[in-house]
Formats: structure tokens, C-alpha cells, sequence
């Protein structure tokens, strides 16, 4: 499989995970507005 | 037979026969070769424990059969092939020395059979011994296995030379795995439990020569299936790159320097196949100005007379663009190495396939080396110039008649999905052509249903369906949410008719159709509300398909998007879909990867609908109970991982029923729920996770419930857990511990009301 990439075979696995990623960062963030301090933790995150 | 009983106990005087057949001095030639045959099957077919306990006869009549003095080949070949499958359950032999000691004499001695297929099964024997038994090696490796394996590497028999090269790619491959082991023994302060013996780097001068070699002995033909020496050997420089890091350059340079512009294909092929493999072992230091130094010698290879050349080339950059990606988009050699790859999407598909992965990476590392505008998005990025005419190509590459060769067609839309994902600002137009580009395609498609005829045919179809609905999740993701709305219709449509052709029938398109709905519920938000009446039985199907998970597990993420996304307007579905889910989590033969997700789902249905979710409270609250008191036994790292992901997501749900009980007034199973929470804040599987999501909802209590909830919350786990939160490297878990605090002191402050 390492040979010359040709384990790879799509990467529909991936596309599964960042969609989950996805999903989950929009339940955290809801959760977050919710409680009102989305803005706070976008802040501490930049900085 | 054997397999079915022996590990229930039955048959018990099979092996002690099978033992006789070949010790007995009368049985004839067949009968033991018949015999060690049936003693290889078992051996290979069962459970390794099943046989533990009578690994010494097993292996008397193995070694017996093996010995030089057994006068005939098919008994000594039948014995090694034997001697192969039963070294997983012979370790308390390999663990006695004077055991280990007679095995490894009868194995080296038929390395030497004048019989290749002996030979070639005892090779086998060494590089799985070297796999399982490495810590006892030490004294066999310099007087005998490096020596036979050399030597096997050297061979012009193709199977010989074969299982030389692959004890080496073993042995990397080992040292490599101890060396994380060590580092991690060390990170934890202890001392590693096995350490490495530094074969490869040892052999390294003698096998790298060799491996060169082999590198030259390509086959004429591109036959993806034939495994060879030269294609072995390039995995196993891979490896011992891996595992030596720098020490391998001074072993593989001259040979690169000596022949990339020799006259002789096979001499440049082989040169820059070196030059790729060794990539991956490098430090950076050395790597960066290899790699710059090489690229005007690369780009030239992509234009080479030989095809093998052009595709290691290509090959090459994608290595090059996914390790040391500031090299491709150096500003000196973009310009030529894009005009280079751009060519290459018409050459032959397998150079096609390779250049396709090289846009994949070099999109990435574009995309990150620019400056980040306000949005988070940059505004543009050094290949925003050439965007639209790679776009262009790419979408004619997926055309290509000849597409289905080599993975070209997925490997092209992949390229097409990374380029469009990591799209600066400026390129936006042809994002937005693209989309329409690909709702055309869906469409058209669409039409075909009715013309497929053969089964490979259809195969392809759903592949395309597939390729195209993914390639719509990364255009839609780009999509303002001012041109969402326009092109929303078309895209729904084209899904519902995906969903309700045969094609939606197929797994791997439903799954693909689900995700891509997932994608447009996001961009559209509430406006996805009128396509409920006419989505809702893909959805209901989708949940009830237990036998393909990964649509289930589409079909619940799908949901939770579309809670979020409708808030209290997805109430009039609720009651079918809380229905479905928990049939879901009823089901115990479904596969286990779906529950968490269907739980996490119950906390954004509790959220969306607020007081509504009572009617569904007790049942809900009943399967997080239930689930709740699942415990953790044994060792078995995935089961830890799901374990830790299923707590995860109870309190997720635990966070959206207490944040949708807001003003509902009552409070419910408050105790059980902070029991719980202190059972994972006490737990010695507590994740980051755990403590973020505990954190949430310490606060989520505090705010919805006020005093009543403070003595359950003021305890020490729950303050121990908050003083860890606040010193997480992840600043949204220590933004959640300060609010937390903050709350419980704002409660404490504030006089109870009566």
C-alpha cells in the first residue's frame, strides 16, 4: 500500500471525519451562544 | 472441522494423532506431507490461544518434518509452510533459549534448501520471527540473519529477493515502533519496556547498495497488481528512511547524483524513485534545501521520454507537496512547477493520477502560507492567478475518456475538492462556476439511470454519484449565504431524485447524498425548512438502514443539522424521529460507532425545542441512564476510545436537555446527572473532552437551576475538575472553567430567595 500512494484510495474516510468535526464545532458553538460568551471564547481563541 | 471444535473443546485426541502421523517412522511421504498440510490449515485458520497449550507436540512434529535429514521436499516444504502459521502461539518456546536456539538452527538450515519454494517459506518463517520475537534476535542477526537475507535480497529469483527485502522493510518497521515506544516511556518518565537494537542503521551501508539495484529492475509494463523487487525495494527505502532519518542520505545520494540524467529510463526512474521514497525519514534541515535544490531536475522529469520517469516525477511532488510543501510554492519554481503539473493532467493516467495528488497538496499548503484576512479566509494566495485554467483542467481531467484507469477520475475530483476547499476570496467566480458546473453534471447524470445496462456499468455510475455529491459538499461549504438560496432548489432536487433512483438504494451514493444534504441544511439554516415535506422519508430511511452504519451515522448527523438549523420548527417531525433513534440504541446488533452520535442528537432536538422535549424527557433520560452505567473492562485501546466518546456525548446530551429545560421550571434527575459527571471527573479514562464538556455544564446547572443545584455542584471533584480546566492548553475549556467558577461564586454571592 505504501507503494507510490496507491493505498490511498479516496479519501472518503476523511471527508467522514471533517463532516463530524464539522457537525460537532456547530454543537459546541450553539451551546456556547447559548450561554452567551461566544464572543469570549472567540476572543481568547485569537488571541 | 478442527477450527469449529477444537476451541469448544471437542476432539481432543486430533492433534496428538496428527502428532503420531508424522513421528511415526512407518507412515509414508504422503501421509506426512497430508498431515503437516491439515497441521498448517489448522494453525492458520484458528485462534491462536486454542492452541497454546499444545504448542510443544505441534511444533516436535513441525521441526521433525522441517530437519535436513528429512530426504523429502514436499514433507520439508509442507512442514515450513506449517512452522509459518503456528509462530504466533509457539512464544513459550521462543521464550526457552535452547528452544529458540533449535527453531531458529532448523530455519536457517532451510534457507539454504537447494528447493526456492523451502527456501522461500523459511524466509517467510524469519521476517515474521524478526516481527514477533525481536528482542530475542541479538544473537542470530550478525552470524545468520543478516547474512541469508543479504544474500536472499541479492537473488535474481524474484521470490527470494522478495522476502530478503521484506525482512529489512520488518525490521524498520519494528525499530521505528520502538522508537515511539521509547519516546513515550520517556515522556511518562519510565523506562520502555523493550528497546531498539538499531539493526537497520547498522545494515545500512550493506542493504542500501542492494536496494538501488533492485530499484533498476523495473518491469516494461505498468501492471498495478505485480508486486516486484524494484517496487519492494522502494518501500522498504521508505521505511529505513523512516526509521534512520539523515543517516540513510550519505547511503542514497551518490546514487541519485551518479544517475538521475543517466541516458538509460531505468537509471533516472530509479534515481528519482530513491530521491522520493527517502523524503519522509529527513529533517527538516536537510530536506528543505535537497528539495530546492532538486526542483529544476524534477520539473525537467516531468517532461521526460519515459512515462515510468513522468510518473515517479509527478509522484515525487506529491510527496514534495505533502512534507516539505514550501519548497513547491517557492516563488523561484511555481510558475514552472504548476505549468509542469498542468501538462501532466493530459499525459498518461497514471502520470494524470499522480499530478492530481500534487495539486492536493500543494492547494493545502498555498491556502496555509497565506496571510488570513478578517473572515479567517485569506484574500488571496500565490496561486489565485493560475486558479480558474488549473479549475478548468481538473474538471476536463475528470472527463477524460480514459478516467477510470489508475484512479484518475477520484483522484481528479479530489484535486478539485481540495483546490475549491482551500480557495482564497479572489478566486470565488470560479467557485461559483464550479458549483454550477457540478449541479449540471448531477443532473445530467441523473438521466443516465435509465440507459445503465451492465453491472460494471452501474458500479461506475454510483461512483460518479458518489464523487459528485462529495464534490458539492466543498463548493457548498464556499458558498455565500446570499447565492446559497439561488442554487438550493436545483441541488435539492437533484439529491431527492438521487434518492429515489436505485442509485439511492446503493449504500456508498445514500451516504454520499446525506452528507452533501448536511452541508446545504448549513449553508441554508432555516430556509431548509421547506424542503422537510419532501426529505423527511430519505431521512427515515436513512436512520432505519442498520446494515450500512455509515449511512446511519449520515442519516443522524444529517438530523442534528437539521435541529439546529429549524430550532423549534423542527417539532412537528420530532416524534417520529426520537422514535427512530431510539429504536437505533435499542438495537444491539447495530454497530456501535452510531450510538454516541444519536445521543449527542438528543441534546440538539432538547435545545431546538425547549420545553417541547418533555414529552420525550423520561425515555430519553432513561437511555442516557442506562447508558451512563456503562463500564470499561479490558485493554483493548479502540473499545477505550469508544468508551470515552460515548461519555462524551451523554454529557453533550446531558448540556442540551439542561440548557433546553431553561424556564421550564422542575428539575430533572439533577443528581444523576452530576453523578455522573463525577464519575468521568474522578475517572482515570478522563479525557480533555471530558473536562470541557463537565465544565459546560457545572455552569449550564449554575444558570438554569441557581442555589437548589450548588451543594451537588460544590464538591471536590467537580472543583478539582474546574482547577484543571482552567490550566487546559484548549482556550475553550478554560473559558468554560472561568465562567463556571464565575457562576457558582455569583450564586454564592447572591442571597437565596425564599
Amino acid at each position: 500500500e505504501l507503494y507510490k500512494n496507491r493505498g490511498k484510495y479516496g479519501s472518503q474516510e476523511e471527508r467522514r471525519k471533517e463532516l463530524l468535526d464539522f457537525q460537532k464545532r456547530n454543537r459546541l458553538n450553539r451551546m456556547d451562544n447559548l450561554r452567551g460568551f461566544m464572543d469570549l471564547v472567540c476572543n481568547v481563541e485569537q488571541d | 472441522v478442527a477450527v469449529a471444535e477444537l476451541p469448544a473443546g471437542q476432539w481432543n485426541d486430533l492433534i496428538p494423532f496428527l502428532v503420531d502421523n508424522v513421528v511415526n517412522v512407518e507412515s509414508t511421504e504422503m501421509k506426512k506431507e497430508a498431515t503437516l498440510e491439515a497441521i498448517g490449515y489448522i494453525c492458520q485458520e484458528i485462534d491462536a490461544e486454542v492452541l497454546t497449550e499444545q504448542s510443544n507436540p505441534i511444533l516436535t512434529a513441525i521441526i521433525h518434518g522441517m530437519r535436513s535429514t528429512e530426504p523429502s521436499n514436499h514433507v520439508r516444504l509442507a512442514a515450513t509452510q506449517a512452522l509459518l502459521n503456528s509462530l504466533e502461539f509457539t512464544k513459550a518456546n521462543f521464550d526457552k533459549e535452547n528452544e529458540r536456539n533449535f527453531i531458529m538452527e532448523v530455519v536457517c538450515e532451510a534457507t539454504q534448501s537447494c528447493d526456492m519454494r523451502i527456501n522461500v517459506a523459511a524466509l517467510q518463517c524469519l521476517v515474521k520471527i524478526l516481527s514477533l520475537y525481536y528482542q530475542y534476535m541479538e544473537p542470530y542477526m550478525g552470524q545468520a540473519l543478516f547474512p541469508i537475507t543479504l544474500e536472499a535480497m541479492k537473488s535474481d529469483i524474484d521470490e527470494i529477493s522478495l522476502q530478503g527485502i521484506e525482512f529489512w522493510s520488518n525490521v524498520s518497521d519494528e525499530e521505528i515502533d520502538l522508537s515511539i515506544e521509547e519516546a513515550e516511556a520517556g515522556d511518562a518518565g519510565r523506562p520502555p519496556t523493550r528497546t531498539s537494537r538499531f539493526y537497520a542503521r547498522g545494515a545500512l551501508q550493506y542493504i542500501v547498495p542492494v536496494l538501488m539495484q533492485k530499484l533498476t529492475k523495473q518491469d516494461d509494463t505498468d501492471d498495478e497488481l505485480e508486486w516486484n523487487p524494484s517496487k519492494a525495494a522502494s518501500v522498504c527505502l521508505m521505511l529505513l528512511s523512516n526509521c534512520c532519518e539523515d543517516e540513510i542520505v550519505p547511503h542514497v545520494l551518490p546514487f541519485i547524483q551518479g544517475n538521475i540524467k543517466s541516458d538509460n529510463w531505468r537509471y533516472r526512474e530509479a534515481a528519482l524513485m530513491a530521491f522520493g521514497s527517502i523524503l519522509g525519514g529527513l529533517e527538516a534541515t536537510t530536506l528543505k534545501p535537497m528539495v530546492e535544490n532538486a526542483m529544476p531536475t524534477l520539473i525537467e522529469a516531468m517532461y521526460d521520454s519515459s512515462v515510468a520517469v513522468r510518473d515517479t516525477a509527478a509522484w515525487t511532488f506529491g510527496r514534495i507537496c505533502d512534507m516539505v510543501p514550501e519548497a513547491a510554492i517557492n516563488e523561484n519554481y511555481l510558475k514552472p512547477l504548476l505549468e509542469s503539473l498542468v501538462n501532466g493532467l493530459k499525459a498518461e493516467p497514471r502520470v494524470a493520477a499522480n499530478v492530481c495528488w500534487a495539486f492536493t497538496g500543494l492547494a493545502e499548503a498555498a491556502y496555509e502560507a497565506a496571510e488570513c484576512g478578517e473572515s479567517g479566509q485569506p484574500t488571496t494566495y500565490c496561486m489565485s492567478t493560475f486558479f480558474d485554467f488549473i479549475i478548468h483542467r481538473l474538471l476536463e481531467t475528470t472527463d477524460r475518456q480514459d478516467a477510470a484507469q489508475h484512479n484518475l477520475r477520484s483522484a481528479a475530483y479530489e484535486a478539485l475538492m481540495e483546490m475549491v476547499k482551500n480557495s482564497p476570496t479572489d478566486c470565488y467566480v470560479t467557485v461559483q462556476k464550479t458549483t454550477m458546473v457540478i449541479l449540471e453534471r448531477l443532473q445530467q447524470v441523473l438521466q443516465m439511470e435509465n440507459h445503465i445496462s451492465s453491472q460494471a456499468d452501474r458500479s461506475q455510475f454510483n461512483d460518479l454519484q458518489s464523487l459528485l455529491c462529495a464534490t458539492l459538499q466543498s463548493v457548498l461549504r464556499k458558498v455565500t449565504p446570499e447565492d446559497a438560496p439561488q442554487i438550493s432548489d436545483a441541488i435539492m432536487t437533484a439529491l431527492l431524485t438521487m434518492f429515489a433512483g436505485n442509485a439511492g438504494k446503493a449504500g456508498g451514493v445514500q451516504e454520499d447524498a446525506l452528507m452533501a444534504v448536511s452541508t446545504l441544511v448549513e449553508v441554508l439554516g432555516e430556509g431548509f425548512l421547506k424542503y422537510m415535506p419532501a426529505f423527511k422519508q430519505y431521512l427515515y430511511v436513512g436512520l432505519k438502514n442498520h446494515q450500512e452504519y455509515q449511512v446511519c451515522i449520515a442519516a443522524v448527523g444529517v438530523t442534528g443539522d437539521i435541529c439546529r438549523s429549524l430550532k423549534s420548527k423542527v417539532l412537528p417531525y420530532c416524534d417520529e424521529i426520537i422514535c427512530l433513534l431510539l429504536e437505533n440504541l435499542s438495537d444491539p446488533s447495530i454497530h456501535c460507532s452510531v450510538k454516541p452520535q444519536i445521543l449527542s442528537v438528543f441534546g440538539d432536538i432538547a435545545i431546538s425545542i425547549g420545553p417541547d422535549f418533555k414529552k420525550y424527557f423520561d425515555v430519553v433520560m432513561q437511555m442516557l441512564l442506562q447508558a451512563s452505567n456503562i463500564q470499561f473492562a479490558g485493554h483493548d485501546y479502540d473499545m477505550l476510545e469508544y468508551y470515552c466518546e460515548l461519555r462524551e456525548s451523554i454529557l453533550e446530551a446531558y448540556t442540551g436537555i439542561i440548557q433546553g429545560f431553561k424556564g421550564a421550571g422542575g428539575e430533572p434527575h439533577v443528581p444523576a446527572i452530576v453523578n455522573f459527571m463525577v464519575l468521568v471527573a474522578n475517572g482515570p479514562e478522563r479525557t480533555d473532552g471530558h473536562i470541557s464538556v463537565i465544565a459546560g455544564l457545572t455552569g449550564d446547572l449554575c444558570t438554569v437551576f441557581g442555589h437548589r443545584v450548588l451543594p451537588l455542584l460544590e464538591t471536590k471533584p467537580i472543583l478539582d475538575l474546574l482547577q484543571v480546566a482552567r490550566r487546559s492548553r484548549t482556550p475553550r475549556t478554560k473559558t468554560l472553567a472561568n465562567w463556571a467558577a464565575k457562576e457558582i461564586r455569583k450564586l454564592k454571592q447572591t442571597p437565596l430567595a425564599s
